[in-house]
């Protein structure tokens, strides 16, 4: 009876069946959330690797010369610009860890300052203590779990750089085998309509995973031009942050504008240097919506912005910084998978 | 052993690759492809196995690509005429190879049927990697639709003629 009202259903059997799928999936995050970022930087390596290897593998060599020869070619990469950025990026962080208690002190002078012109101004006390005391109470929980932070950070480096490699090679190597076995699971009556949605899905994310390396590569560079052009301090450092909480979408270029803004007031600059700073990235983003975008993720991430919003806010509750990264191709799969689902199930049920 | 343990989970007995490429080879469709290359492309082929009586595909489902018969045999019916009866080394479903369309007839299994598939994104990576090989393909089975399409208009004169 159950059967028969599920059969006549196609849509009901669609909804169902992604349900199933959604759960499965949210199992899988929760049980290798440990590894997660692991996991999005191997899956990285190979979407951007992998038309390489298979070139290689074209060539004639065989699949284990052709990762094997990939990666060693990254590997000197990533060494030659790490010789070349690193001592630069830890001097900066290891300045602004000295420059820290000094920077709070400016900044809560600085806070002071606004509150009794906005007392002078309205008439009305604001309160300094209400807007500084989180961020003094971070700042100097921070500084002291500076070592324990620092310790936690290089651990997460070290087994980055072990496992990450690791996994990249296993999946440019069997990727593509362990999907096909996975694939010869599907029924044969669905066994088509399965194929056309992972390639629909596969597509997207690697046109979306190529386009926001691009986009975030050329908001870092943009931005630390700028701030060295203004003469910001830490501008290398800031550019990198710029251009990885770009890859957030609406909520990111936001609160990449706050780190500028504390490191000019807090180092006692000029504070119209922090107009300076957000003048940079609102000109970055104009780059980013006029040029970066249409040239290389335009239509991949075809969502409502509420959506969107709405989406960034649940996965960064759920799986913090990573979540928000995620919640973009997570949403457009699952978007691609539902009416692929649907679309297939009734056509099924109700030729043309 | 001639591999590592890992490597032997995923991999499929070279004897069906081998027969794979050979089968496809023997089509109009490889004609003029290299064996290496016909080699490669039948390791990321698909195979499928059907029961007697099981439909591989419908009229109106969206079709991924072609299917090869490795062994039995396959019925291709519109409605209740059967167009053709094909069976091992025949090949059905070509017209998703170039087209993201519906399939135009019911392919159904006549007895124990073993397929292979090879799908339209598959050939189109291919061609990305191997475009001369992949011009040639290409010419292959633009002969191939536009011998189909002189058949049917063939079947259309005669049937206009004797109404």
């Amino acid at each position: 009876m159950m059967n028969t009202w599920l059969e006549r259903n196609p849509t009901l059997r669609a909804v169902g069946l992604f349900t199933a799928l959604c759960l499965i999936t949210a199992l899988l995050a929760w049980l290798i959330r440990p590894l997660i970022l692991h996991i999005v930087f191997a899956v990285s390596w190979y979407i951007l690797l992998h038309p390489v290897t298979a070139r290689l593998v074209h060539w004639g060599f065989t699949p284990n010369a052709a990762v094997g020869l990939v990666l060693l070619g990254l590997l000197i990469l990533s060494v030659l610009s790490g010789a070349l950025f690193l001592p630069l990026v830890l001097e900066q962080l290891s300045q602004l860890q000295t420059n820290l208690p000094n920077m709070l002190d400016q900044g809560q002078q600085w806070l002071d300052q606004v509150s009794q012109r906005f007392s002078q101004q309205f008439g009305l006390p604001l309160s300094v203590e209400v807007l500084s005391k989180p961020l003094v109470d971070w700042a100097s929980g921070g500084s002291k779990n500076a070592l324990l932070q620092v310790s936690n950070m290089a651990l997460t480096l070290v087994s980055l750089a072990l496992i990450v490699p690791l996994l990249a090679y296993f999946l440019l190597r069997d990727y593509r085998s362990l999907r096909n076995h996975v694939m010869q699971w599907v029924p044969n009556s669905q066994f088509e309509l399965a194929w056309l949605i992972y390639y629909r899905v596969a597509h997207q994310l690697q046109d979306y995973v190529r386009g926001v390396l691009v986009q975030s590569g050329i908001m870092a560079l943009i931005t630390t031009t700028g701030f060295a052009f203004f003469g910001i301090e830490m501008a290398v450092l800031l550019g990198l942050l710029t251009g990885l909480l770009n890859i957030i979408p609406y909520l990111g270029p936001i609160l990449a504008m706050i780190p500028p803004c504390l490191i000019v007031i807090g180092s006692g600059a000029d504070p119209s240097l922090a107009l300076a700073a957000i003048g940079v990235i609102l000109f970055a983003q104009l780059v980013d919506n006029t040029v970066v975008v249409p040239a290389f993720i335009a239509n991949v991430a075809d969502l409502h912005p509420l959506v969107v919003i709405l989406g960034v806010a649940i996965f960064g509750h759920f799986f913090g910084f990573i979540g928000m990264v995620l919640a973009i191709p997570a949403l457009f799969s699952a978007k691609i998978l539902f009416s692929g689902l649907v679309q297939g199930m009734q056509y099924r049920q109700n030729p043309v | 052993m001639n591999h590592p343990i890992w490597t032997n989970f995923f991999r499929r007995p070279e004897p069906q690759v081998a027969k794979i490429a050979r089968l496809w080879g023997d089509t109009l469709l490889f004609k003029g492809i290299s064996q290496r290359a016909l080699l490669q492309l039948a390791k990321t082929m698909h195979p499928r196995r059907y029961a007697a009586g099981d439909t591989v595909f419908k009229q109106d489902d969206r079709g991924a690509g072609a299917a090869l018969i490795l062994s039995g045999q396959v019925a291709v019916r519109s409605g209740n005429t059967t167009l053709a009866e094909l069976s091992s080394g025949d090949f059905f479903g070509e017209v998703a190879l170039a087209v993201d369309e519906r399939r135009t007839a019911d392919a159904i299994a006549c007895e124990d049927t073993e397929l292979v598939f090879f799908l339209r994104h598959e050939l189109e990576e291919w061609i990305e990697q191997a475009p001369r090989e992949g011009a040639q393909l290409g010419l292959n089975l633009a002969l191939i639709l536009g011998n189909r399409l002189r058949k049917a208009n063939q079947m259309l004169a005669r049937d206009h003629s004797e109404s």
